[in-house]
């Protein structure tokens, strides 16, 4: 296999596993060059564990996490040691997962594990950051409806996913966050950051045993609690109509999509197929809107999936006299994906293309130790022969079946942003 | 160019015959390989009533050749197999980049050897692409935070010719017609003014051998001329507008020098200190009052002419005090000396941001082609030595003399 022959490739047998005595799962990766640690830590504390009482709480956790911990008060310090090494510390809010991400140079590998501990074990949400935060992130709330991009994906999303939990957004709740109290918001981070619900990735210059044993000693303290309830809703029908809304200056934004099925379906194989004839490989969408017709700069399609549910879309930004013609012909390109067999060598393009973009995609130790987090957590394993194999079987009977299945403009849901 | 920016340490350099420079870094631990070749001339080089025509022109190179006709047969081969092909068009240099796994590393080269030197610019394609670069052009407007940004750029250089920025504006874009577009290609598009850099797992002369054979028909000439001008002078602005929206954005910042100027070291301290690691201005306006969800500060450099600036995102009712907090962070810089120790911190910072920011193939490949394309900043480790012999003097010393608050240019846009 050329490049795995060098202990290089991107495969489940290159990944070392440990479990601790509280419950999380270490990953390790060991690879000498770059001279790069890089670590990600993922708790299955996203969104989708919100309720109408907790809605925003994850949001609030990426923001906490990083102001103040008991031996460094303030947010101005609690990175700093990272920082200035030029290394970085980061936390994210998505749907299934909060996130810490950091890397450093190896020599700094010690200085990122007493700041990521800190963060993780020792962050003090004390009231008057909960204050602030919620200042911030209606700041943030207010930002994302300026931006039409932007806000045509965060109507388009729970427009899909209806009352699924990952119709929850990700980025704070309007009217939940300036109410949720410092209570609820500890009591949602202390249920769901546990052990039992966390996995942390090191991958790069450090060997396995080390990894290991350097996570044990920083990490050993959190509390090993209850898993979070599996992530198993299987997706909502499809949720046909057309939602308007204004903003912007100058160009209109289009969204059309609905539901497809999560990753543990065998279906994710002729989907990323499919995505990639529209997209990456096959540019059907490229050619007929931008290189034919130049109506849009950005026409792309995309499959987004959780490990029980999902969504295809397809977006585009044009000139508002355009929006009909872009409309037709994504229309028009998404059906014939149903009723027109793929030739092989569109087969051939979109497996090669779906196999190389994940070694192009997954350069840098910080990309592979998230990826590693998510493979573990959704319990589906991207980085894995059987991914690989998943692929290559992938018929052109397959494609069109879940073409016909899912990729339905008949019934999708279209969002419209004009200026 | 002085003598220290022709050492390359950080990378292996040869000078084709035709006058291409071919810098490489060889990475054996790496599963991909990237190349960029950058091209000296960018917007700042161009026509006012035409500007822009170089970043369409940068489009028409992907528009097919004799052997590739169409844009599909330009990019499929090259993403059909998982990788990726691009382009940037900048203020004084223009860059094309493809980053593969190692072994299609003679599929990229191939494919950006034939745009550069066989495409066609015809004359429908043409007009077709106009469109594209017009959608191109409105949705940079469409976002508020761009949109701010592009008219501080537009003011703050008030006549030297960084003002004209790569994008350009719809009367422009419509003067530029192919004998325009091929006008630009011709005076630049030279091997003597190209360089093409490559960072993977590639051997060195391996790679002079083909990156020769693939330019072998590249046009070559003089290198052309490129003029610089005098920094301009900071003059008080206020430039206000209304957007869509409930969010007002605010820009603030000064002429500086460029980056051939011996107090750029110093102001990257600055910079580092008022952002990312001294945390000055997300500090008061972030972290201690919740004004805006972050700072955007950024020491930007061409080659002969700078800027300092900062971005807010914030409510219209915001907008007074932020602006005020800013001034007062730049105030301050001007009359405290920094202290020892933030002046360490930002030194190892730019240190450290040196080796995890040029991780990826493409960042150190663009880094270096760029670097060398424009030819004015010194190789990495003479660039890290001068930054750690910056004294907390040089830091007061520049502050004082670039960055007095009362010659800002300001940009306000307020929701309507």
């Amino acid at each position: 296999m050329g490049r795995g022959d060098r202990g290089r490739g991107l495969h489940e047998e290159h990944i070392e596993r440990a479990v601790l005595p509280n419950g999380a799962v270490v990953l390790s990766r060991y690879l000498p060059d770059p001279d790069i640690v890089a670590i990600c830590i993922g708790s299955r504390a996203g969104a989708r564990f919100e309720d109408d009482r907790t809605a925003g709480s994850a949001k609030f956790l990426e923001k906490l996490y990083l102001q103040g911990t008991s031996r460094r008060p303030g947010p101005e310090l609690v990175q700093r040691p990272v920082t200035i090494r030029g290394g970085s510390v980061g936390t994210l809010a998505g749907s299934e997962m909060v996130v810490f991400q950091s890397q450093v140079r190896s020599v700094d590998l010690d200085v990122m594990l007493d700041v990521l501990s800190d963060v993780v074990l020792e962050s003090t949400f004390s009231q008057d950051r909960i204050e602030n935060e919620a200042r911030v992130i209606l700041e943030e709330l207010n930002a994302r409806k300026a931006n039409p991009n932007v806000l045509a994906a965060d109507i388009f999303f729970p427009a899909v996913f209806g009352s699924h939990p990952l119709a929850r957004s990700t980025a704070g709740d309007l009217e939940n966050t300036p109410r949720l109290t410092r209570e609820t918001i500890v009591g949602f981070r202390d249920q769901l950051v546990v052990g039992a619900n966390t996995v942390i990735a090191v991958a790069g210059n450090l060997q396995s045993d080390q990894a290991f044993a350097h996570v044990e000693r920083f990490f050993s303290r959190l509390p090993k609690g209850e898993p979070a309830p599996p992530s198993d809703v299987p997706s909502p029908p499809p949720n046909p109509g057309r939602i308007e809304e204004r903003a912007g200056s100058a160009q209109a934004r289009i969204i059309m999509g609905g539901p497809v099925p999560g990753l543990r379906s065998d279906d994710r194989f002729p989907l990323s197929v499919a995505n990639a004839v529209l997209g990456g490989s096959g540019f059907r969408l490229f050619r007929e809107i931008r290189d034919l017709r130049g109506l849009s700069y950005d026409p792309s399609p995309a499959v987004v999936q959780f490990p029980d549910a999902g969504l295809w879309m397809a977006a585009a930004g044009t000139d508002p006299a355009n929006l009909d013609e872009v409309l037709q012909i994504m229309d028009r390109e998404i059906r014939r994906l149903a009723v027109e067999p793929l030739s092989d060598e569109d087969m051939t393009n979109a497996k090669e293309y779906l196999d190389g973009s994940l070694v192009v995609g997954l350069e840098t130790f910080a990309a592979q130790a998230f990826q590693m987090i998510r493979d573990e957590t959704y319990g589906v394993r991207v980085l894995s022969q059987a991914h690989r194999e998943g692929i290559q079987r992938v018929t052109t009977e397959d494609v069109q079946r879940v073409a016909q299945q899912y990729l339905r403009p008949e019934e999708a849901t279209l969002v419209v942003i004009r200026p | 160019m002085s003598d220290d920016a022709r050492r390359d340490e950080d990378a292996k350099r040869d000078d084709l015959p035709n006058g291409m420079a071919v810098l490489t870094r060889e990475r054996d631990y790496a599963d991909v390989t990237a190349i960029s070749i950058s091209v000296r001339g960018g917007s700042r080089n161009e026509h006012d009533d035409t500007v822009g025509a170089a970043h369409f022109m940068e489009h028409m190179f992907f528009q097919g050749t004799p052997s590739r006709p169409t844009s599909d047969a330009v990019f499929g081969p090259i993403s059909a197999r998982g990788g990726w092909l691009n382009a940037y068009t900048s203020f004084e240099n223009i860059n094309f980049q493809a980053v593969v796994k190692n072994e299609d590393f003679g599929l990229a080269l191939d494919t950006l050897a034939d745009m550069l030197v066989n495409s066609l610019f015809a004359e429908d394609r043409i007009d077709k692409e106009r469109q594209v670069v017009l959608e191109e052009l409105i949705r940079g407007k469409n976002d508020p935070r761009r949109y701010a940004v592009e008219l501080f750029f537009k003011n703050v250089w008030d006549e030297h010719p960084a003002r004209n920025l790569p994008i350009g504006s719809r009367e422009t874009l419509a003067n530029s017609d192919r004998r325009v577009l091929v006008a630009f290609r011709d005076a630049n598009f030279l091997a003597s003014n190209m360089v093409t850099a490559v960072v993977g797992d590639q051997k060195h002369e391996d790679v002079v051998e083909r990156v020769t054979a693939a330019f072998e028909r590249m046009p070559n000439g003089r290198k052309p001329e490129f003029l610089t001008a005098p920094m301009p002078p900071a003059k008080a602005r206020r430039i206000e507008e209304t957007i869509p929206g409930t969010q007002a954005q605010i820009v603030f910042g000064l002429p500086a020098p460029g980056a051939d100027h011996l107090d750029t070291y110093a102001l990257d301290i600055v910079s580092a200190t008022l952002g990312e690691v001294g945390r000055r201005l997300v500090g008061e306006i972030r972290d201690r009052r919740g004004l805006a969800s972050g700072v955007g500060s950024s020491y930007s450099t061409l080659s002969d002419v700078g800027c300092w600036w900062a971005m807010v995102g914030t409510s219209p009712g915001n907008v007074d005090q932020v602006v005020e907090l800013i001034t007062e962070q730049i105030r301050r810089i001007r009359s405290e000396p920094i202290s020892a120790g933030d002046l360490e911190d930002a030194k190892s910072y730019i240190e450290g941001r040196a080796v995890l920011g040029l991780q990826t193939s493409i960042a150190f490949a663009q880094y270096l082609a760029d670097r060398e394309a424009i030819g004015v900043e010194p190789p990495l480790d003479e660039y890290l030595r001068r930054v750690a012999s910056v004294t907390v003097d040089d830091v007061e010393r520049v502050a004082q003399a670039y960055l007095d608050p009362d010659t800002a240019t300001l940009v306000l846009l307020r929701p309507a």
